[in-house]
């Protein structure tokens, strides 16, 4: 019996091969309790194709979009950068990035003193230069031979600036002038 | 001279596979939005007939499309349906929401207290017709869904997505994850069982109209 039916089932939904269909409406012709189930499956299959398709509320669709908008925009930029001429700019601009930051490294004056390297980052508008480390140690350094003349010039001048302080006060204000406080190295 | 010309897709006359495409290789929203459409009302149908709650019917709706988007790139196949890809993910989604949640769907929850009527009574109203006839309409859509959900899980399964998506016993097999001959058991008793339903409330109906 459940062979039979699962026959129905299959004829009344379009699930048989042609020949298994043509042997199929060969035997209803000549069964008529075979019509009689044939005839009640298909009145309640009929009877299920009446069950509505319910709207989708407005939010959720809404939602969704909002969902896959998002995702869009994510896959959009990923895109952009797998373009290829994308590509080839970003990596043209890296190397040049790069080769310029690696020029100023070599450019700047080789000192042990980390703050000397800060300084040297700077635009260098003066060749030689007057600078002060965390000690209070005063450098005067010239980046060139041709600059030499100039540091030794800005050496004096400031060596001149140099008074003996006979009694130092702790924590008195800095002056324009510069204080020898200890003995030079 | 004309430099550009802007030629505007008909979205329409696309098929789901070109559609999918636009929308992972351009990222096209207008294409999501139509394939959205296309399949987002028997969808919700679906995971609402199964779970019987409007809520939960909306929290699965919104997981079953969020993995949509985000899986597109993994796990869709072109060869396959876009539409039977996108209701193994809504079928997984709402038995995962079922065996968590419950063993069995309680039809008859969310009875309204003022007026006494269940979900499947305050359904939207699908057009206008004549009161008699929406009258009579709205009763068999209403009985008819409460004997679906009064079936089986399996049973209830097959019936939908045979309903709504047209589905062959192959694909209805591939996603429940039986054998061809089992998903046409299943829908050989569901019929029975329906008609079982159907000559019970008949004969109910003549009981009420006979006094």
């Amino acid at each position: 019996m459940q062979a039979v039916e699962d026959l129905c089932v299959k004829f009344l939904m379009n699930e048989m091969d042609p020949s298994e269909r043509f042997a199929f409406e060969e035997q209803l012709k000549t069964d008529p309790n075979l019509i009689i189930e044939v005839e009640m499956m298909r009145k309640t299959l009929g009877q299920i194709k009446s069950v509505p398709v319910l709207k989708t509320p407005e939010h959720l669709t809404k939602s969704v979009k909002a969902i896959a908008r998002n995702n869009a925009r994510k896959g959009k930029v990923i895109q952009w950068f797998a373009m290829p001429s994308i590509r080839y700019a970003a990596m043209v601009a890296g190397i040049g990035l790069a080769f310029s930051f690696g020029w100023v490294l070599n450019q700047s004056p080789q000192s042990e003193n980390s703050h000397a390297k800060v300084i040297s980052l700077q635009p260098q508008k003066d060749v030689a230069s007057t600078w002060q480390d965390k000690k209070d140690v005063i450098s005067i350094e010239a980046y060139n031979v041709a600059a030499q003349t100039k540091a030794d010039s800005l050496a004096l001048k400031n060596a001149k600036k140099l008074r003996l302080i006979d009694e130092p006060v702790i924590g008195a204000p800095y002056s324009d002038d510069l204080l020898l406080t200890r003995t030079r190295k | 001279m004309k430099l550009f010309q802007h030629t505007k897709i008909n979205y329409n006359d696309l098929d789901d596979h070109q559609l999918v495409q636009m929308y992972q290789q351009k990222g096209d929203e207008l294409a999501f939005n139509q394939i959205l459409s296309r399949y987002q009302d028997k969808v919700y149908s679906y995971i609402y007939s199964m779970v019987t709650n409007p809520d939960v019917a909306a929290d699965i709706f919104q997981e079953t499309f969020t993995k949509v988007v985000a899986k597109l790139d993994e796990t869709y196949n072109e060869q396959g349906k876009f539409i039977a890809w996108v209701m193994r993910i809504a079928h997984n989604a709402t038995i995962d929401h079922i065996r968590k949640h419950r063993r069995f769907v309680d039809v008859n929850a969310h009875v309204d207290e003022n007026d006494g009527t269940d979900f499947y009574e305050r359904l939207p109203d699908e057009g206008i017709i004549s009161a008699d006839d929406q009258m009579a309409n709205d009763q068999t859509k209403t009985s008819l869904l409460k004997h679906i959900a009064n079936l089986p899980e399996e049973q209830k399964q097959v019936v939908l997505m045979r309903h709504y998506y047209d589905m062959s016993f192959k694909e209805i097999a591939d996603i429940t994850g039986v054998s061809i001959n089992t998903a046409l058991g299943r829908m050989r008793y569901a019929l029975i069982n329906l008609r079982k339903m159907f000559d019970k409330e008949q004969q109910g109906d003549m009981k009420y109209a006979s006094r």
